[in-house]
């Protein structure tokens, strides 16, 4: 038995060693094989801008003998030179449409090759209804008499799809439709929709594919209007989210179950057999995994944050816009299917074992957040023309035209890449804008924690801090400034580059807020620099608002107004232990360091106790539910809110404390402050009076990066007007001049916004941008800020976990303040 | 004979080559790195001398890490060996019932530390299932994981862990003593305890430094439960010197983990030597 | 009377040993907690778990059988996250990497300690006893770098060499090597084989059992790798088992609980196929010649 054992032991050995010998020499080989390749490819495609005819708002581009067609609600242009002048055409049958004689919107609409237009129109005076129209190529227009099964809303599930189907497509809902059964419990809303065509298309045959708003595609015949074929996902409760039709086959695309793509054969309308390539590619198999990993993460999401008391939600567009997306188009005569997504533009021969990228997407605006794909063409002349709608731009849509360039290297000749720990709409946004102006940079976004696994964020510091060790780091740190990386000590250990002289630059120019760009400043030289910032304020009754200086002149303020108003509602609306303590501590925080860098004892304490006191006050005769905490919405949220001020509208606050964080937040508060003119805002001053606000964004360069020169003109680019001219939310520009210019002309002045009181009542608030004024007097306040708020990780966990369990009354206030101090002292101790 | 002697050596070299080949690339040359950096400050490698031992020693933070190191050390290993000791030498006349015994002691071996970080939190929160116990008692909930008993916790870990492993240490040796001693003294008229005292203990020596290694290298192989319960800061109390390694290389401060950990490792070397000798002085 | 007295002693050792069951019962306590919580429902272990989780009041509860058991969350674990298998497949390959190694390098090396004296013989086993016991952290960035030179980072040679070249198999089968009686030895040289030939005929069939119970002990601790993989892998999709767990916490309790079972189940068959040998291993460690 034993000697069985041994020679088996021994065989397994032998076994065992020589495939170690294989696995060894397959790692031996590995490693030179990446060096070989020094050979430069050349071409690709190069994204530029081409004008749109002024003032219009385009909905079609089509291509017809070499000419691109825009249909907009102003008239059909034309262009023959590829998009660069725009001519309008003179189209008698379509003038009603243009000179509003009709009151019917354009919806969408779509070309085909030969110059027939397909397109659907709102009739806003009437009944809310859609109609379909088609224009011949001859000009000649007739509606399209299209009758579509209703949708029947009887189970919860599909009435949550579609109504975002049908906000999705911006269509209005319609009250007349079906029979007006109204479900009295979940308020007026109708049991049925007009079902509508949002997405129409010419097939070769000359007739028409549709995808209605329940996610279901028709083919209708292009002269009764009548359905030839119903396609139907096979999945239930499954909807098709787009579609593509190229020479012989219908694509359409279920992206929401994402069971890939269906093909039907244009003959027989039979589904043929699915697209293995093409399918595995969708579902990120192959190449981008980040959508499907970001999908994963949110679901363990813990954060329960209430939205329901905001329905219109839409502002800024700072964190959706990182939401991937996936778009098709085809081109006539071909079986050829291009997809559009963050990352590129990618081409798949039907059938084919390949696929193909076209365009960088990182390289052009595909994946700039504020950029969002409206339609895209394949021209006959193989260049691409794409139509965006552009959040930051006044006219609000723009064309791109991408055309391969074959002497350019394929790959941009520098590359520069940027460590930022988690993916940030701000960054993406600098990094799309400093690419399109120097196409001969790539720069490569690297961020560790997204998607974040089983890494904390000193994890990846320590990953980041041995790549930087060992020559392989990141040219550019971006830090969000929430403390989980802390851009002092990186600046004070020697290991970013002095950039005093871009920021002298910048200085000197005078456009910039020198006050916050000089925050980490050491000995009169930089070597981080915040590119945005944040300002707590307080709105209020202006007699209020000039009342408070600091802490304890907030508390008192609250008492005051509670003992006014007894057993009414909200008075801050920071009615819950944590978001109180981590909405108030960041402003007071710089005044509890003592000269030594310890915090003080005294100045905590008297932070708790204010807090305290506050919180008492503004729970004091409130409905608490069975476990002694408020029924109302806790607004852990509100400090960052993009709604700025409006609580005070909705009676959920009668004095504001919040984050000045965007530019729609101040034009939210600018329209506040206009309806509620004894209004006013200022600043949240520290405990002590200091005049506080929060570095965020901050950038640097690694000293030992290769290419310092370059990594400083995106520094520089970063600190421009130019680069500074937008607003993600994360913070305001610290560049004076694209902050006036935002603030005076926000193009999403005029933007509705409805919140919620806390008694059930709605208001409206409609955006209103800055006046000259207004705005001037704004930065002249934020350009006397003086002390900057940096708070490393430790502390404010400390601080808030502490501080909530103090005023919940689980530990006394001298408790809290000891344990504090014990893990922050520890914490200070180690360097 | 002489000639004889050098092939032998030759040849034990020639076996030890491929691992001391690797050692030598993957763990004694990085070690070497690290003295090397322990005289160099941090980014830009300047010769400092003695500095960086002296910065390291001065932070508090560093003070408290080797005092709790040096307390978790010696909370720990004498009760499990001892404590191992005496039921390795109860269950060795325990046949059956032994057997399953020492079965279940080895079991918390296997299990993953991800998986224990994940029976941790549910035990050892503040709402959690030992202070349900404890107030179905009547007894006031302890706040295990921000109180001084976060240090108990992590001892008790270490026990739950090792416990088996020493047990099994223990009975190979005490299976190694030779029945025909005790029964000498048997005769003589001694008793129980004072076979023990007389017989087993002095037997049990040599055991005793293997035991004691393996129960150093285990010893430091807790922290990954801490770090992945409590992160970078846990309560004070369990604050190790590898915590403190960690958070200094994540601040960047290489010049003083380098310094500390050199004078870990002599540490280590003071403790192991004398084990190590009596380890070898059979030979 | 022998019997008399053999209760006697048995009566007297009834509380040790109920002290001991009670201690056994401590040490398998949190394996049938892990695997009664994969039996629940996520809303049974929401209800248990719910003061842990969130702020409900009161405090944790348990029940060691569930109410209604289901296999939801390892259905869900199974079938809905691709990236665990993948992980799974990633620290298969790492762990058998490094096994592979620790004994192609380990045991010849082993063997040369124990049967041959050479100059330095002594230092070098002390050197490799200090190693053993150096703590991953203090050797982080050398070791990263020295990777990094090696054009190693970010593969998985990365975390499989510097684990293969661990000292501790070495120590351990030092041990079981020694304990091979010297005439063995001597009879088998005087049957004309080499150095080699002894050592594949002689001493790795007498030292199977340490062989094995270094390579039980090495996939407990391969299998639960988890600051070298974070610090030598960016790569994500190179990541092993014993990260996806903790990136699960208690929030998503279902899943949690299923894949600290599925990556427990593995270790504990090693465990127990290997357990005989193991102990025979441990034992041998301590026994000296």
């Amino acid at each position: 038995m034993t000697h069985t054992l041994r020679n088996r032991l021994g065989k397994k050995l032998l076994a065992l060693g020589t495939a170690a010998a294989l696995l060894l020499s397959c790692a031996a080989c590995q490693s030179p094989s990446e060096t070989g390749e020094s050979q430069e490819a050349k071409g690709r495609y190069v994204e530029t801008a081409l004008p749109l005819p002024q003032n219009t708002n385009p909905y079609a581009l089509g291509e017809m003998d070499g000419a691109l067609r825009l249909l907009c609600d102003k008239g059909v242009y034309q262009s023959t030179d590829g998009g660069n002048a725009w001519e309008k055409q003179d189209i008698p049958a379509l003038e009603p449409f243009f000179s509003g004689g009709k009151a019917l919107e354009f919806s969408q609409g779509c070309w085909s090759q030969d110059g027939s237009l397909i397109f659907s129109a709102c009739d806003t005076a009437g009944a809310m209804e859609y109609h379909y129209y088609i224009l011949s190529k001859d000009g000649e227009l007739r509606e399209l008499p299209i009758q579509l099964p209703e949708i029947k809303l009887d189970d919860s599930d599909s009435l949550t799809m579609d109504l975002d189907d049908l906000q999705g497509e911006g269509s209005p809902e319609s009250e007349s439709a079906g029979s007006a059964e109204v479900d009295e419990s979940s308020g007026a809303i109708p049991s049925s929709f007009q079902n509508t065509l949002s997405d129409c298309q010419f097939l070769p045959d000359g007739s028409i594919a549709g995808r209605s708003s329940e996610g279901k595609i028709y083919h209708i015949d292009q002269n009764t209007g009548s359905i030839l074929h119903t396609l139907t996902p096979a999945q239930e409760e499954s909807f098709y989210d787009s579609f593509a039709v190229t020479k012989s086959v219908l694509a359409a695309y279920s992206g929401f179950n994402s069971n890939g793509m269906d093909l039907y054969d244009l003959n027989t309308w039979e589904k043929k057999e699915s697209d293995p390539v093409l399918d595995s590619f969708l579902s990120g198999g192959s190449s981008d995994s980040t959508g499907e990993n970001s999908a994963v993460n949110s679901e363990s999401g813990s954060e329960s944050v209430d939205y329901s008391t905001f329905f219109s939600f839409s502002g800024g567009g700072s964190y959706s816009s990182l939401a991937n997306f996936t778009q098709f188009f085809t081109s006539p005569g071909e079986d050829v299917l291009y997809i559009c997504k963050n990352s590129g533009v990618y081409r798949h021969i039907l059938g084919g074992s390949t696929v193909e990228q076209l365009i960088n997407g990182s390289m052009s605006s595909l994946a700039t957040p504020t950029f969002h794909l409206d339609q895209m063409l394949k021209t006959s002349s193989d260049s691409f023309k794409a139509l965006y709608f552009d959040e930051t731009s006044a006219g609000g849509l723009a064309l791109m035209s991408y055309d391969f360039d074959p002497e350019i290297s394929a790959v941009p000749a520098t590359e520069l890449t940027i460590c930022s720990l988690y993916d940030c709409a701000e960054l993406r946004q600098f990094i799309a804008m400093y690419q399109k102006v120097h196409p001969d940079v790539y720069i490569n976004l690297e961020t560790p924690m997204e998607n974040g696994g089983a890494m904390t964020s000193s994890d990846a510091l320590r990953a980041l801090n041995a790549n930087i060790m060992a020559g392989k780091g990141p040219d550019l740190l971006f830090l969000d400034g929430d403390g989980a990386a802390d851009g002092e000590n990186y600046a004070n250990k020697g290991l970013l580059a002095d950039i005093t002289d871009v920021v002298d630059e910048a200085r000197k120019r005078g456009d910039i807020l020198d006050n916050v760009v000089s925050s980490y400043q050491k000995d009169g030289k930089d070597f981080i620099v915040p590119t945005r910032f944040t300002v707590p304020i307080l709105v209020g009754k202006k007699e209020q608002v000039e009342a408070v200086s600091g802490l304890d002149s907030l508390a008192q303020s609250v008492e005051a107004l509670r003992k006014a108003n007894p057993g009414e509602g909200p008075i801050t609306g920071l009615n819950r232990a944590f978001s109180l303590i981590d909405d108030l501590f960041p402003a007071c925080y710089p005044s509890w360091i003592q000269e030594d860098g310890a915090l003080s004892r005294e100045k905590l304490t008297e932070f708790l106790e204010l807090c305290g006191r506050i919180l008492k006050a503004e729970n004091q005769g409130q409905p608490m539910d069975e476990n002694g905490v408020p029924i109302a919405v806790s607004y852990a949220l509100s400090y960052d809110s993009e709604l700025l001020g409006i609580d005070l509208l909705s009676s959920q606050a009668q004095l504001v404390v919040q984050n000045m964080s965007s530019v729609y937040g101040c034009a939210c508060l600018s329209a506040v402050l206009k309806k509620s003119p004894d209004c006013s805002y200022g600043t949240l001053n520290g405990q002590s009076g200091e005049k506080v606000f929060r570095p965020r964004d901050l950038i640097g360069i690694n000293a030992k990066s290769s290419q310092i020169d370059a990594a400083k003109d995106f520094v520089r680019f970063l600190l421009s007007q130019e680069g500074q001219q937008h607003s993600q939310g994360m913070g305001l520009p610290v560049n004076t001049q694209a902050l006036e210019n935002l603030l005076q002309d926000y193009k999403l002045s005029g933007q509705g916004v409805g919140v919620s009181s806390w008694d059930g009542k709605i208001v409206d608030l409609t955006l209103r941008a800055l006046t000259q004024e207004e705005s001037g007097r704004l930065i002249q306040t934020l350009s006397s800020l003086d002390t900057p708020i940096t708070i490393q990780r430790v502390v404010w966990d400390a601080v808030t976990e502490q501080g909530a369990a103090c005023l919940t009354g689980e530990t006394s206030v001298e408790a809290a303040v000891d344990e504090i101090l014990r893990q922050v002292n520890l914490y200070l101790s180690e360097s | 004979m002489r000639k004889w002697k050098n092939r032998e050596s030759l040849t034990g070299l020639l076996f030890l080559l491929p691992s001391l080949l690797g050692v030598c690339l993957f763990v004694l040359i990085p070690f070497a790195d690290v003295v090397r950096r322990s005289f160099a400050s941090a980014i830009t490698e300047e010769w400092v001398g003695l500095k960086n031992y002296g910065d390291a020693l001065g932070t508090l933070a560093f003070q408290l890490a080797c005092r709790n190191t040096l307390r978790f050390l010696l909370c720990c290993m004498p009760p499990l060996l001892i404590l191992s000791l005496l039921v390795g030498a109860f269950l060795q006349r325990e046949r059956a019932l032994g057997q399953q015994l020492k079965n279940a002691f080895l079991f918390p071996m296997a299990i993953p530390v991800a998986s224990v970080a994940l029976v941790w939190q549910a035990l050892f929160h503040q709402n959690g299932l030992i202070n349900g116990i404890l107030v179905s008692f009547g007894a006031s909930p302890v706040n295990w994981m921000n109180s001084p008993a976060a240090f108990w916790v992590l001892v008790g870990s270490y026990l739950w862990k090792n416990l088996g492993y020493d047990i099994v240490l223990w009975m190979a040796g005490l299976s190694g003593i030779p029945e025909t001693l005790y029964e000498a003294a048997r005769i003589d008229g001694a008793g129980e305890w004072t076979l023990f005292r007389k017989i087993t203990l002095p037997c049990l020596l040599p055991t005793f430094s293997t035991v004691s290694v393996l129960s150093l290298l285990n010893s430091f192989k807790v922290f990954r439960e801490a770090y992945l319960v409590a992160g970078d800061y846990p309560h004070e109390s369990m604050y190790l010197l590898q915590h403190l390694f960690n958070n200094w290389f994540r601040d960047l401060s290489f010049d003083r983990m380098a310094a500390g950990a050199v004078m870990a490792a002599l540490a280590v070397l003071a403790l192991i030597m004398p084990l190590e000798l009596g380890l070898d002085k059979e030979d | 009377m022998k019997k008399t007295n053999f209760s006697a002693r048995a009566l007297r050792r009834l509380p040790v040993l109920a002290f001991l069951c009670l201690l056994g019962l401590l040490a398998v306590g949190p394996v049938i907690f892990l695997f009664s919580g994969v039996l629940m429902s996520q809303r049974e272990l929401g209800e248990n778990l719910g003061p842990v989780l969130s702020e409900a009041k009161g405090f944790a509860s348990w029940t060691l059988l569930p109410r209604s058991p289901t296999l939801r969350s390892v259905v869900e674990l199974l079938l809905d996250s691709p990236e665990f298998f993948h992980m799974f497949w990633n620290s298969a390959g790492i762990t058998g990497g490094i096994l592979l190694g620790q004994l192609l390098a380990g045991a010849p090396a082993a063997w040369g300690f124990a049967r041959y004296r050479f100059p330095l013989r002594r230092t070098l086993f002390l050197l490799y006893l200090i190693l053993m016991l150096m703590p991953f952290q203090v050797t982080m960035l050398s070791g990263f770098l020295a990777l990094d030179r090696l054009g190693l980072m970010d593969t998985r040679w990365a975390v499989i060499f510097p684990s293969a070249f661990s000292t501790f198999p070495v120590f351990l089968m030092y041990r079981f090597f020694r304990a091979i009686p010297q005439a063995v030895l001597e009879s088998a040289l005087l049957d004309a084989g080499n150095s080699f030939q002894i050592f594949w005929h002689i001493g790795l069939p007498l030292g199977s059992a340490g062989l094995i119970s270094a390579l039980v002990l090495g996939f407990l601790e391969c299998w639960n790798l988890i600051e070298q993989p974070l610090a030598y892998l960016k790569d994500r999709t190179l990541w092993p088992l014993s990260l996806y767990l903790p990136n699960i916490g208690l929030e998503r309790a279902g899943p949690a609980f299923a894949g600290a079972a599925v990556t427990l189940i593995p270790a504990l068959l090693v465990f127990l196929c290997g357990r005989e040998y193991l102990e025979q291993g441990i034992m041998a460690a301590a026994v000296k010649e």
